[in-house]
């Protein structure tokens, strides 16, 4: 039911690293089952789907937007590049975390 | 599962600052809080990581539904997005990650109050800071997490360019610190991951680009689709080159008209709680939630309603299923998915049984296996 694993940060706390073992108890009824029967194949079945992405197996938008127009310009090359068409929104609504 | 009063830390602060947890207290508030941790035992936490995988699958067949039969407007999004849409559905553009949130009192099955598919947080002290915790006040103690690990290995995995931008808005300590731990977690996966603010992104007329003017290929944006849709450079989304990370599929499953959704398709599923896009159809006391809501934002349920500028953009009605409350506390469990795989657990408690952008984090351990049967 355990992986053993040691956290290591590279850039949050000015790339401190969190000493220690971690046990953790996940993988699904596959990986639980491979590993409470001691299955020597256990950490490829519990790791195997967490290591690529397998694929997938209204009305008030544009209230706060739209006839906007970006706040800064600057050239790069021949093209010209606008900013600040993004955010708009986030001001305007304030926080918005899930 | 119980709620256990303890002792922090004396130098919770000084810990936490190590790890770079810079919002820790949030304006002046305790946003973590070990006062308490939620203790469950090893079935609890496998009853969790089950649902979870189950609503995960639940919830992708419900976008393929909603695909297939174009049901835009159950799910409130504008008929002019919708390509967008099932263009990044029907391209399996690779997500990352996301938070189910659950009711869960550990008798039953827990509900799925809602998937923040888009947009979450709470990563890093999910991840990393409980963990510290565990190691330091509970050692020997077990802990549903592999979420710092998990993330590390699904980026090199979702098949991106070599650099990945991370974006999100200017002066907030959260969303900053969550952006930068995920571009922690890219770099130890080989990523080059600048970050710039979202609203210095640059549109030179065919790619977006950064400060430098470099094109961007692939982005991290901490920053909802319905906002990105709305702000002026929403009209080049469509026509730019980018890998977004969350992919615009996921407006699929962050709108809450998936409750509603969810229900139609399995009426009757233990892991959901019956909701629908009427008032009145649930049977019982409901709660109203604004399909594009956040941090508990315009809600109203018997007793309890919240304010916010969420108010026009459309309701589910969802069976009111109020939050446990253990020493006046209301949790929520937020189950963590990364890479589709369910990966672990963070707590937050509120003092309603509305969980708002004022919740605090409870750490949570459970009993190793060997010491449960030594019992």
């Amino acid at each position: 039911m355990r992986v053993a694993a040691q956290i290591a940060l590279v850039l949050m706390g000015g790339g401190a690293l969190a000493t220690g073992v971690q046990l953790t108890s996940n993988g699904g009824p596959a990986c639980r089952s491979a590993r409470a029967q001691g299955d020597p194949n256990a950490n490829a079945i519990c790791g195997a789907s967490s290591t690529g992405y397998s694929g997938h197996g209204g009305g008030w938008w544009g209230r706060t937007a739209g006839a906007a127009s970006t706040s800064s310009t600057s050239t790069s090359g021949w093209r010209s590049v606008m900013r600040g068409g993004f955010g708009w929104s986030g001001l305007h609504f304030g926080g918005f975390h899930g | 599962m119980r709620r256990i009063r303890i002792a922090p830390r004396a130098d919770w602060r000084e810990r936490a600052q190590r790890l770079g947890f810079a919002f820790a207290e949030i304006a002046g508030e305790p946003y973590w809080d070990e006062t308490a941790y939620w203790r469950f035992d090893g079935g609890e936490i496998d009853t969790l990581d089950d649902a979870t995988g189950e609503l995960q699958r639940l919830c992708l067949a419900a976008a393929e539904h909603a695909v297939r039969w174009t049901r835009h407007e159950t799910l409130g999004i504008p008929a002019e997005v919708w390509p967008l849409v099932v263009q990044s559905w029907e391209r399996q553009d690779p997500s990352l990650y996301g938070r189910m949130d659950l009711r869960w009192d550990g008798s039953g099955a827990p509900k799925l109050l809602e998937y923040n598919a888009d947009t979450p947080t709470a990563l890093f002290e999910a991840a990393v800071v409980q963990w510290e915790w565990l190691t330091c006040a509970m050692p020997g103690q077990d802990q549903f997490n592999s979420i710092h690990e998990t993330p590390i290995a699904a980026w090199r995995g979702l098949k991106l360019p070599p650099t990945v931008h991370f974006a999100c808005m200017d002066g907030s300590e959260e969303d900053r610190g969550t952006v930068d731990y995920l571009r922690d977690t890219a770099m130890q996966a080989g990523k080059q991951a600048p970050f710039l603010p979202v609203g210095s992104i640059g549109w030179d007329g065919r790619d977006f680009v950064d400060l430098a003017s470099r094109p961007i290929r692939a982005c991290f944006k901490l920053y909802p689709w319905e906002f990105m849709l709305s702000d002026p450079f929403g009209q080049h989304i469509g026509g730019a080159d980018v890998r977004w990370l969350e992919p615009p599929w996921r407006l699929l499953l962050s709108s809450k008209g998936l409750l509603a959704l969810l229900w139609e398709l399995f009426p009757g599923h233990p892991n959901l709680l019956p909701a629908f896009r009427e008032p009145g159809r649930t049977g019982g006391p409901e709660i109203a939630k604004p399909l594009w809501g956040r941090e508990g934002a315009n809600m109203t349920a018997p007793g309890y309603s919240t304010d916010g500028p969420y108010g026009e953009s459309g309701f589910v009605y969802q069976q009111w299923a109020e939050l446990p409350c253990a020493g006046g506390r209301y949790p929520v469990l937020g189950s963590w998915v990364v890479a589709g795989r369910a990966c672990g657990l963070g707590i937050r408690e509120d003092d309603t049984p509305i969980t708002r952008d004022s919740s605090r984090f409870v750490p949570h351990c459970f009993a190793p296996a060997a010491l449960e049967s030594a019992r």
